[in-house]
């Protein structure tokens, strides 16, 4: 009776022990699962980061979360290159903006009047000086057709 | 001197051609009217003055020097075309008994031939000017 027992107890235990067994291949799969999910999930994150692959990651799986991550990258690199873009041509409107435009250069490089005070300047000494801008010349004639003292030279080239 | 008195505008200065050696003079006078011609009177006159090659070729090196057009300015040549102004400015000259080179008058009057007379005669007139009002 005691032997039955113990049989029964015997039996029990590989019972139980098979049926642990099984519970533990079932749950394997989805420890393998979880550990690609979290590669899939690693993998663009130190891509994006410009970290190198670790060199214990299988290449199959760095491969195939390349792949899964690809489209997501095109999609989001995507945008990015809109946003660049965006962004050279508000450049270069600014850039643009910033270019002096014909006529506008003098006023903005240099203040209101200033011109007047150069041409003040100017004209200030033309008049210490006697000097006229300019000096008119017509063929044989030089200086001013109105100027009150005519002075003809006579001459021969040889 | 002239050439404070022409920048002032005080005076204007004028260069008549008097041809006292013939077919050369001619010829030197004519191409200077023919530099004239395309705009560069003084220049042609005042690089002729040191060149001194009165010569055909030389008067179209001159030109070409110059940048004129050198067919035009042959062309100008050729045809004689400022012939008569340049006799045109000897008779003249030689009716108003001006027959020595170089000679400088101020406004019509006076035969100076020396630059410090010259000055004494422009002097004299501006201050006759200034006087006047």
């Amino acid at each position: 009776m005691l032997r039955l027992g113990s049989l029964i107890a015997v039996l029990g235990l590989l019972f139980a022990a098979c049926a642990s067994g099984s519970d533990r291949q079932q749950a394997q799969p989805s420890a393998a699962s979880a550990q690609a999910d979290q590669q899939q999930n690693q993998a663009p994150t130190a891509y994006q980061a410009g970290q190198s692959e670790s060199a214990d990651q299988p290449a199959a799986a760095a491969a195939q979360a390349a792949e899964q991550q690809a489209p997501q990258t095109q999609q989001a690199s995507v945008p990015q290159a809109q946003q660049s873009q965006s962004e050279d041509q508000a450049a270069a409107q600014a850039g643009q903006e910033a270019q002096p435009q014909p006529g506008q250069a003098d006023a903005a490089e240099q203040p209101a009047g200033s011109g007047d005070t150069q041409d003040q300047a100017m004209v200030a000494q033309i008049v210490e000086s006697g000097h006229r801008a300019g000096l008119l010349a017509n063929r044989n004639v030089i200086g001013d057709p109105n100027a009150p003292i005519v002075i003809t030279e006579y001459s021969d080239f040889l | 001197m002239i050439e404070e008195l022409v920048r002032t505008g005080l005076a204007r200065f004028e260069y008549q051609h008097i041809l006292n050696h013939g077919p050369p003079s001619v010829f030197a006078a004519m191409a200077t009217e023919c530099g004239g011609d395309q705009g560069k009177w003084w220049n042609f006159h005042d690089h002729y003055m040191t060149t001194r090659d009165f010569s055909r070729q030389g008067a179209e090196a001159l030109a070409a020097s110059l940048a004129l057009d050198t067919e035009r300015f042959a062309q100008c040549l050729d045809d004689e075309v400022h012939l008569d102004l340049v006799e045109g400015q000897h008779r003249a000259a030689a009716q108003a008994g001006i027959n020595r080179t170089p000679t400088i008058q101020i406004n019509g009057q006076g035969g100076a031939t020396v630059a410090d007379k010259l000055i004494e005669q422009v002097m004299q007139l501006a201050a006759e000017l200034e006087a006047d009002g």
